[in-house]
C-alpha cells in the first residue's frame, strides 16, 4: 500500500534538502572564489609594499612569522628571504600568481618585477588561510538555513496532511457506511479534485441502489405476476371439481388440485430462498422477540393442526434477538409446517424456545415417522426429499430445510437434527444472542 | 349477503363470483379502489373482499376511507403480499381477515363464515357452536339443552372465544376484553375463569395450547 502522504512528504523533504545542498555548493564556490579575490589583492599590496621595503633590506634573512613567506631575487641569486622559504625559488620568473610547495605547507605566491631595481619579489600565503575563510563565510551564511530544514520538513509534513484532509474524511465517510447504504455521499463544499470524484460515487451509488431495489421488486413482482394466475387455477378447479358428477373425472380434478398445489408450494420457497438473502437480511434486521413470531405462527397454522386432531405446545419464555421478522415466521412456518405435515392424526407437536450460554435454542419436535438414520445430513440439501416423505403424499419439494438452514447461516447458527423422545423428528436450531452488526453511518 | 368483490384481475375476480354465487351469496365485482368507494356509498354491501394491489390506489387506504367516511365494511383482504407487516397494517387498518393468494377456496369460505358469525352475533341474540348455545341476551349458555348460568367475566371469555372460533385468543387477548370492562385483574385471572368455565361446558370444549392461548373448535366432532 503507497501513502501518498507519505510519499509527497518524503519527495517535498527530499528535494528542500537537495536545493539546500546545491545551495551551499555554489555559495562555498563563490565564497572560496571571493576569498581568493581577497587574498591576491593582499599579496599584490603586499608585493608592492616590498619593492619600496626591499631596496632598504639589508640583513639576508628575517623572521616574517607564519603566515607570510618573501623572497627577493636579483637576476638568479636570491639575496633577501624570510626565515620559512627554501634555498630555491618559490615562485616563477614571470608577473602574476601560482601554487607551490615548501615548509610542509601549500602557498599562494605573487611574482612581482620592480622596474627600477631590476629585483624580482616573490610573496606567498599559506593556501589553508583562504580554506578557512571560505569555511566560516559559507558556515555563516549556510548554518540558519540548515538548522531550519527539520522545521520546514515539519511543516511540510503538515501541510500535506492537511491538503489532504478531504481525502482522508471521504475515505472515512465510505468506509463507515454499511454495506447496504445506498445514500449518496454528503460531503460539504468538497475541493474541485475531488468533486468529480463524489459525483461519480454517487451516480455509482445510485445505479447500485436501483439495481438492488429491482432485485427486491423482481421477487415480489414475481410473487404477485405468479399467485394471482394460481389463485383463479385453484378457484376453477375448484368450481369445476363442484360441477363435476363422474368419480373418474372428480379424481382427475384432485389430481390438478394437487399438482397446483405443488406449483404453489414451489414458487414459494423459491420466492423465500430470494428474499432470504444476505444482503435483504441485513437489511432488515432489527430485535425480534423469537417467542412471539412462534406463538403468531401457531396462531395461524392452528387451523389446520385442529383439523387433523393434533395438539401443540409452546414451551419457553419470551428471548430478543437482532433478526428479522421476516427470517423467523419462514423458519417457524418451515419448522412447524414440517412437524404439522409429517406427525400423524392425532400426532403431538412441541416447540421449544430457550436460551443457553451463549444462543438462543429452538427446537421443533414431532411424533412422526422421523427420518432414517443416514438422512439427517441429507435432508439440509436442496431439492433433497426422504424416501419417507415421498411414501407419504407430503407436497415437500425438498427445500423447506435447506431454507431453514440458510436462515440459520444467516445469524452464524448451527441446526442439528436427530430423533425426537416424541419418535419423530427434533429439529435444533441455535441462534447466537449477539452478531457483529455494520454500523448505519451516511 | 351482498358482498362486494373488489380485485382487479379478471379472470379471478369471474372465478371466485361465480364459486361465491354457487355458495349463495351475491356479488358486485369492482376492478378500482374509486369505484370501491363509491360502491360502498350505496350502502347495499353487507361484506368486502379486498385486494390490496389495485390499480389506482391501496387498498388499504379504500379501506381506512372507507372508515374516515363511516361506511366502513367488514373485510377480508386478498393479496399477494405476505409479509407479516401488511398483514398487522391490513388488520390495523380495520380488515377482520387476511388471506394470501394463491388461497384455497374452502379456507376462503370458511373465512367468510366466520366473519358472518361475527356479523350475526352483532345482530342476532344467539350463538351456536356445537352442542354449545350462547344467549347474548340473558347471559346463559346452554349445553345440550340444559342451561347454566355465567359470571359477567365468564360470559366475556366464552364470548370471545365463540366469536374467533377455530382461533387462538392468547391470555392478553382475553384480557384486554376484559379490561375493556374496567376490570381490575390479577395475574392468573384468565386462568381462573376458564377453569371455571370448563366445568359448565363439554369436556375439550375449550383447548389449551401450551405457550400460546386458548381456543374452541370449530371441528364437528363425528
Amino acid at each position: 500500500m503507497r501513502s501518498i502522504r507519505r510519499q509527497l512528504t518524503l519527495t517535498l523533504i527530499a528535494l528542500l534538502i537537495l536545493i539546500s545542498f546545491s545551495a551551499a555548493l555554489q555559495g562555498y564556490r563563490s565564497s572560496m572564489l571571493k576569498s581568493s579575490e581577497l587574498f591576491d589583492a593582499e599579496l599584490i599590496a603586499l608585493a608592492n609594499s616590498f619593492t619600496h621595503v626591499a631596496l632598504l633590506q639589508t640583513s639576508q634573512q628575517f623572521d616574517s612569522g607564519e603566515n607570510i613567506a618573501l623572497q627577493l631575487w636579483k637576476k638568479d641569486t636570491l639575496f633577501v628571504s624570510s626565515l620559512n622559504t627554501p634555498k630555491r625559488k618559490i615562485g616563477k620568473f614571470s608577473t602574476g600568481f601560482s601554487d607551490n610547495n615548501f615548509a610542509g605547507k601549500r602557498w599562494r605566491v605573487y611574482s612581482h618585477l620592480s622596474q627600477k631595481a631590476q629585483i624580482w619579489i616573490m610573496v606567498a600565503q599559506p593556501l589553508q588561510g583562504r580554506f578557512e575563510l571560505a569555511d566560516k563565510m559559507i558556515i555563516a551564511a549556510m548554518a540558519p538555513i540548515i538548522l531550519t530544514i527539520p522545521f520546514l520538513a515539519l511543516i511540510i509534513y503538515f501541510a500535506v496532511s492537511h491538503g489532504l484532509k478531504p481525502l482522508r474524511s471521504l475515505s472515512e465517510a465510505l468506509r463507515r457506511r454499511s454495506p447496504r447504504n445506498f445514500e449518496p455521499l454528503n460531503i460539504d463544499a468538497p475541493a474541485t479534485e475531488l468533486a468529480p470524484m463524489i459525483t461519480t460515487l454517487n451516480s455509482l451509488l445510485g445505479r447500485l441502489q436501483a439495481a438492488f431495489e429491482r432485485e427486491q421488486q423482481f421477487a415480489s413482482n414475481a410473487a404477485h405476476e405468479l399467485r394471482t394466475p394460481l389463485s383463479v387455477l385453484k378457484i376453477n378447479l375448484h368450481n369445476l371439481r363442484k360441477d363435476t358428477v363422474s368419480d373418474s373425472n372428480i379424481q382427475r380434478i384432485d389430481k390438478l388440485h394437487q399438482d397446483t398445489d405443488r406449483m404453489i408450494h414451489a414458487i414459494n420457497q423459491i420466492l423465500l430462498l430470494s428474499r432470504t438473502n444476505p444482503e435483504y437480511f441485513e437489511a432488515n434486521s432489527r430485535q425480534v422477540d423469537v417467542y412471539e413470531i412462534a406463538q403468531s405462527v401457531i396462531s395461524d397454522m392452528y387451523a389446520s393442526i385442529d383439523n387433523k386432531q393434533q395438539t401443540i405446545e409452546l414451551i419457553g419464555k419470551p428471548q430478543v434477538i437482532l433478526s428479522s421478522e421476516f427470517a423467523l415466521l419462514t423458519l417457524f412456518q418451515n419448522l412447524i409446517g414440517n412437524a404439522h405435515k409429517y406427525a400423524p392424526q392425532e400426532g403431538h407437536i412441541q416447540v421449544h424456545v430457550h436460551q443457553d450460554a451463549s444462543d438462543v435454542v429452538i427446537q421443533v419436535d414431532d411424533s412422526g415417522s422421523g427420518l432414517n438414520d443416514d438422512e439427517y445430513a441429507k435432508v439440509l440439501e436442496r431439492f433433497y426429499r426422504s424416501s419417507k416423505h415421498i411414501e407419504q403424499k407430503g407436497q415437500g419439494i425438498g427445500l423447506g430445510l435447506a431454507i431453514v438452514k440458510q436462515i440459520v447461516d444467516l445469524h452464524a447458527g448451527r441446526i442439528r437434527l436427530h430423533r425426537s423422545t416424541l419418535g419423530g423428528l427434533s429439529v435444533q436450531v441455535h441462534l447466537p444472542l449477539s452478531r457483529k452488526r455494520e454500523v448505519n453511518i451516511a | 349477503m351482498r358482498i362486494l368483490l373488489v380485485e382487479d384481475d379478471i379472470s379471478l375476480s369471474d372465478a371466485l363470483s361465480q364459486s361465491l354465487r354457487s355458495e349463495g351469496y351475491a356479488i358486485d365485482s369492482v376492478a378500482t379502489g374509486a369505484a370501491a368507494l363509491s360502491a360502498i356509498v350505496t350502502g347495499e354491501f353487507t361484506l368486502m373482499i379486498l385486494d390490496l394491489g389495485l390499480p389506482d390506489m391501496d387498498g388499504i387506504d379504500v379501506l381506512r376511507q372507507a372508515h374516515r367516511n363511516k361506511q366502513g365494511l367488514p373485510t377480508l383482504i386478498l393479496t399477494a403480499r405476505d409479509s407479516m407487516t401488511d398483514k398487522i397494517t391490513g388488520l390495523d387498518g380495520g380488515a377482520d381477515d387476511y388471506l394470501a393468494k394463491p388461497f384455497d377456496m374452502q379456507e376462503l369460505l370458511a373465512r367468510l363464515r366466520v366473519i358472518e358469525r361475527r356479523l350475526g352475533t352483532a345482530n342476532s341474540s344467539i350463538v351456536t357452536i356445537g352442542a354449545v348455545t350462547l344467549d347474548l341476551a340473558s347471559h346463559q349458555i346452554q349445553v345440550e339443552g340444559e342451561s347454566k348460568e355465567l359470571s359477567r367475566r365468564e360470559f366475556m371469555l366464552i364470548k370471545a372465544l365463540m366469536d374467533n372460533a377455530g382461533r387462538i385468543q392468547s391470555k392478553s387477548q382475553l384480557e384486554t376484553r376484559l379490561y375493556e370492562w374496567g376490570d381490575e385483574l390479577s395475574s392468573n385471572a384468565i386462568e381462573v375463569h376458564i377453569h371455571n368455565l370448563r366445568k359448565k361446558l363439554p369436556k375439550d370444549f375449550i383447548k389449551t395450547i401450551r405457550g400460546v392461548g386458548y381456543s374452541v373448535t370449530t371441528r364437528t366432532s363425528a
